[in-house]
């Protein structure tokens, strides 16, 4: 939709630059002279001033938030209109709930006048339930005007029921980013639902069942990128049956076992529990490129003490103890020298790592290589990262 | 469709000829676009949009990005150097980039536009601009009272 209009301007404004010399020519005055009164997309060129046409205004209040981009509505008309019919709202109702007025009104106007929402972003720490049905209110208006990306924020301890499956029925929905919520209270009667826009999915500090979660994966089979960051109430995250999943980030709680099978998966980060195992089970991804790993353990289901790898990735970031990291290193090291090596034995091992480097944050941040050669366990220190570069 | 083995002469409105050779062009998805649409048996492609001022620019960054082995930090400080143009420039670049349908170079503009803009006083940006300020000033008292909480 943004292609066409972006062409029709363009058209509208050669059509006008033909119109001007035309005019120019014909009446025999300085072409500036007309400009003047042209509306305020064409560009004013030599000694007049700039102005900003309300296209490029529209794009830069896209990188704004939306108070910022509420203040600049005092520049001028043209700053106004863009500023009313700014399609990314971000909303925070504060402790006291003060500005749920302020809020309504602004969504009042959205729904009357059926402004396109793009992003709608709500924040609500307000700790009474007044607002409850406001934010019931605004989710509907948000969806009916064609949300595609939505976030929505509150304490733990909100006792609001986010309608869940009302949301996921939305068919123009493409990003669903949720933190804090509570959705054991949701109802899984009207569970079934199918949001195949969906991409992102993405769950922190929400409590759920495992159940629930389930039912909310298979609502959107189609997701890209799944985040589930210290959800309470899962013993098993489970991430089967995602056929086009890329990206996984798990920040796990205590006792959480994690399966992950996914054959089209690209990138993992997964942050484990000091002094646990990483209960990490993970089967089938051949198309790994890189790891983020933070965790005591090294998962056997990754690399085990057969040097089996259960993927290639080129990239890999590791935060453990020393002690894990060192030994890590050096079964890289055997493994390199495996197969730099002509015998027998090396040929058998089917993971060949061809290269290995080691690169760790200096104290001015930036990578640093880590020569192989140094005592690695006399260097390393605890909790530090490493950055690896593999081969194959 | 002629072939992108050749050079590829662009011609703006003023009859500026800019010469592109293959490891610029074929980097650019645009420039195939237009090979594509434009039914011609030269290699000229005219650019009815553009200056010759403008596309000089344009090519400049066109050819920085897409250099060989040029470090990210060496693209920083060209993209720092290029965007010291006016505000009528940038917004001539900005209308070229988006007729040549060049997504990282609207963007560095706008990014370019938002840095020039944010933080600073409500007169300055109008000032800078060159923003007139239509409201009368109950209209602008209006606006202001309507949307105080984004002045709080």
């Amino acid at each position: 939709m943004f292609e066409s209009t972006e062409r029709l301007e363009w058209e509208v404004e050669k059509r006008d630059k033909e119109l001007i010399t035309e005019f120019s020519s014909s009446t025999e005055v300085e072409e500036q002279v007309p400009k003047v009164c042209m509306n305020n997309c064409m560009t004013i060129r030599r000694e007049t001033a700039d102005i900003l046409p309300e296209c490029v205004i529209r794009k830069i209040l896209c990188f704004l938030s939306f108070k910022e981009a509420a203040q600049l509505s005092i520049l001028s008309k043209t700053w106004l209109q863009a500023w009313l019919t700014h399609p990314n709202l971000d909303v925070i109702v504060d402790y006291y709930g003060n500005n749920l007025d302020i809020v309504d009104n602004i969504m009042k106007r959205y729904r009357d006048g059926i402004i396109p929402i793009e992003k709608y972003e709500l924040s609500y720490f307000d700790s009474s339930s007044q607002g409850f049905p406001l934010i019931d209110k605004w989710f509907d208006i948000a969806l009916q005007n064609g949300v595609k990306d939505l976030t929505f924020n509150v304490p733990k301890y909100s006792s609001y029921r986010l309608p869940i499956f009302k949301i996921l029925a939305t068919k123009s929905l493409r990003e669903l980013v949720m933190w804090g919520c509570h959705l054991k209270r949701a109802s899984l009667s009207s569970g079934v639902v199918n949001c195949n826009s969906l991409r992102l999915l993405s769950l922190s500090s929400v409590t759920l069942s495992e159940k629930m979660l389930q039912t909310l994966l298979n609502s959107c089979p189609l997701i890209v990128s799944f985040v589930c960051d210290y959800c309470d109430g899962l013993e098993k995250i489970e991430l089967v049956n995602l056929q086009n999943i890329k990206s996984i980030s798990i920040w796990k709680g205590r006792k959480q076992r994690v399966k992950i099978q996914a054959p089209t998966l690209e990138h993992l980060s997964y942050f484990s529990v000091p002094k646990e195992s990483s209960m990490l089970d993970m089967l089938d991804v051949p198309n790994l490129v890189s790891l983020e790993y933070k965790g005591d353990q090294i998962p056997e289901t990754f690399v085990d003490a057969n040097f089996q790898w259960s993927c290639y990735p080129k990239r890999l970031i590791l935060e453990s103890t020393s002690k894990t990291i060192a030994s890590f290193m050096d079964r890289l090291m055997y493994m390199k020298s495996l197969s730099h090596s002509t015998t027998n034995e090396s040929k058998s091992l089917h993971s060949q790592l061809k290269e290995v480097k080691v690169y760790k944050l200096d104290s001015s941040w930036q990578l640093v290589e880590f020569r192989s050669e140094e005592r690695a366990t006399r260097i390393l220190k605890e909790g530090e990262k490493f950055y690896f570069m593999l081969e194959w | 469709m002629m072939s992108l083995g050749k050079l590829i002469t662009l011609k703006t409105n003023d009859n500026e000829e800019f010469k592109l050779d293959k490891t610029v062009a074929v980097k650019l998805e645009i420039i195939k676009n237009i090979v594509q649409d434009v039914d011609c048996t030269s290699n000229v492609i005219p650019l009815p949009n553009i200056d010759g001022k403008t596309m000089t620019k344009v090519v400049k960054y066109w050819k920085k990005h897409s250099e060989e082995g040029v470090t990210e930090v060496q693209l920083k400080n060209f993209d720092q150097d290029f965007l010291k143009m006016s505000h009528s420039e940038l917004h001539d670049v900005h209308l070229a980039a988006k007729y040549l349908d060049d997504n990282q170079l609207k963007e560095v503009i706008i990014q370019e536009f938002l840095d020039r803009i944010k933080g600073k006083p409500i007169e300055e940006i109008r000032e800078v601009f060159g923003i007139v300020n239509d409201y009368t000033p109950e209209e602008e008292e209006e606006v202001r009272r309507e949307n105080a909480w984004a002045f709080e």
